[in-house]
């Protein structure tokens, strides 16, 4: 056969075992008739072999299937926790204050899981390929957790201005006693807000009192949990509530809480002993569990340091 | 859900997976989005499945790193952490070599990389054709380029740091 020779495209297809029928015989047969073209074979065979090596060596580490995903959104990441630091603080710390003392004071999570992580789920839970079974959390989810700041529209100035004070009391620190009678309380009663947000509303005058490490510690039987090399305030709401507080700012505007109880006990929401990770998306901010921890971050922090924090916490 | 597009999860979503890693770098970044792209694949119930979850993956990655170049900033904020446990060398060099496997990949141009990074994923040179506008015949080709490219700058990655370790 005298046609010319096959060029390196027509060898891949080839070795691929994509070229068509014809052209491959073809191929074949002038192979049959050239020495230079078996020799770039077998060298275009050992460079797809190479090739192949070099993705394998990134490739990802091999897990479990999770289970298939029932819902768009479902599966949808968390976008990454942004807090643009002008957004006015204020607005945060409301929000953030009151889903913690809903929670606190329901007793319950202040959350449902949404999208629980699949991964550590994968093995035993059947529940989440069942499409129907989220739609209840979900909807516990959007009544509890986002109108915490808007229920309120009259109380909501008070509100922020209460938050902003408290919160900055908790970033610094400091102990400095809470007003007696707050804004918020006056606005709370003299217009009884709806049953959800007064709720709410209420105990937003609770405080965390910074405790000395040492009493986090006794209060928790083990050493309290935090990011290894960062500065930690640990502070407790009353002493009667084994809930440990360890606060911590990674940089300005990014403070990541880990709320923590007695192991015995597990985390709010979360059964003793689930040594998973689940994660739930409160409008911007994020609150994850690690295995009994509660994990809070407000501010900006993308996925790939979440991810390396939670190991961290780990 | 579709009988087929479960079997079609199965088979297709750990190759799926490796296709996004090797866009975002992530591993569970990586399974977000694969889960996501069959989330909408539920929704938009696509004529060629396989080959729709591969586009709708693409782009979901295009966007998730521009989002990321942006906030690149804010990813040094960690990675100054120490480790806390020694890792093991094994592991060390698993990773250094990853590293470098990425800085070749990032090498070649979007479109042989891309072409490269389907057929890894096991898709057919049709598929592969149909996605990337591609004449068929043009597959074979491209893929001769991007792999000789591929292994031509891992090994030139590997001289410059044996040179740079003197």
């Amino acid at each position: 056969m005298s046609i010319s020779h096959v060029d390196d495209g027509q060898l891949h297809a080839y070795l691929d075992g994509e070229l068509p029928q014809a052209e491959a015989w073809r191929l074949e047969a002038h192979l049959g008739e050239c020495p230079a073209c078996r020799g770039r074979l077998e060298e275009q065979r050992a460079l797809i072999a190479r090739a192949g090596e070099l993705l394998a060596l990134a490739a990802p580490p091999a897990r479990d299937v999770p289970p298939f995903p029932s819902r768009p959104g479902d599966a949808q990441p968390p976008p990454p926790a942004r807090w643009p630091a002008r957004l006015p603080l204020a607005w945060a710390a409301t929000v953030m204050l009151a889903l913690a003392a809903g929670w606190y004071l329901r007793g319950e999570p202040p959350i449902a899981p949404a999208a629980p992580d699949r991964r550590a789920a994968a093995p035993h839970d059947t529940a989440r390929t069942v499409p129907t079974r989220q739609a209840p959390e979900s909807k516990t989810l959007a009544q509890q957790a986002p109108p915490a700041g808007r229920a309120l529209p009259e109380a909501d100035e008070a509100a922020r201005s209460v938050a902003a004070a408290q919160r900055d009391q908790m970033i610094s620190g400091s102990a400095v006693p809470n007003p007696q009678i707050t804004p918020l309380d006056q606005a709370a009663r003299a217009k009884p807000p709806p049953a959800p947000a007064a709720a709410l509303a209420a105990p937003l005058a609770v405080r965390w009192e910074t405790i000395p490490w040492d009493t986090a510690r006794v209060m928790l039987g083990v050493e309290p949990a935090r990011i290894p090399n960062l500065p930690a305030v640990a502070k407790r709401r009353s002493a009667a509530e084994r809930v440990v507080l360890v606060e911590q700012q990674l940089a300005s505007g990014t403070v990541v809480r880990l709320h923590e109880r007695p192991a015995a006990e597990g985390a709010p929401g979360m059964e003793v002993g689930a040594a998973a990770v689940q994660r739930v998306d409160v409008g911007e901010r994020l609150a994850r569990y690690v295995g009994n921890l509660r994990v809070e971050i407000e501010g900006a922090l993308p996925a790939d340091s979440l991810s390396k924090l939670l190991e961290l916490i780990r | 859900m579709p009988e087929d597009l479960a079997e079609i999860y199965r088979s297709t979503f750990p190759a799926l997976v490796r296709f996004l890693y090797r866009k975002v770098w992530d591993v569970e970044r990586a399974e977000d989005l694969a889960q996501e792209a069959f989330a909408r694949a539920v929704v938009h119930k696509p004529e060629s499945v396989r080959g729709w979850l591969f586009v709708v993956a693409a782009n979901m990655a295009r966007d998730d790193a521009r989002r990321a170049a942006r906030e690149r900033r804010h990813l040094t904020l960690l990675t100054s952490e120490p480790a806390s446990a020694p890792a093991v060398d094994e592991a060390v060099h698993a990773e250094a070599e990853r590293s470098r496997v990425r800085t070749a990949l990032e090498q070649l141009t979007p479109r042989d990389r891309e072409v490269l990074l389907l057929w890894d994923a096991g898709l057919s040179y049709d598929e592969i054709a149909t996605q990337t506008g591609l004449a068929r015949g043009a597959v074979g080709t491209t893929l001769a380029r991007a792999r000789r490219r591929l292994v031509e700058a891992f090994a030139a990655g590997e001289r410059d740091e044996h040179i740079a370790r003197g």
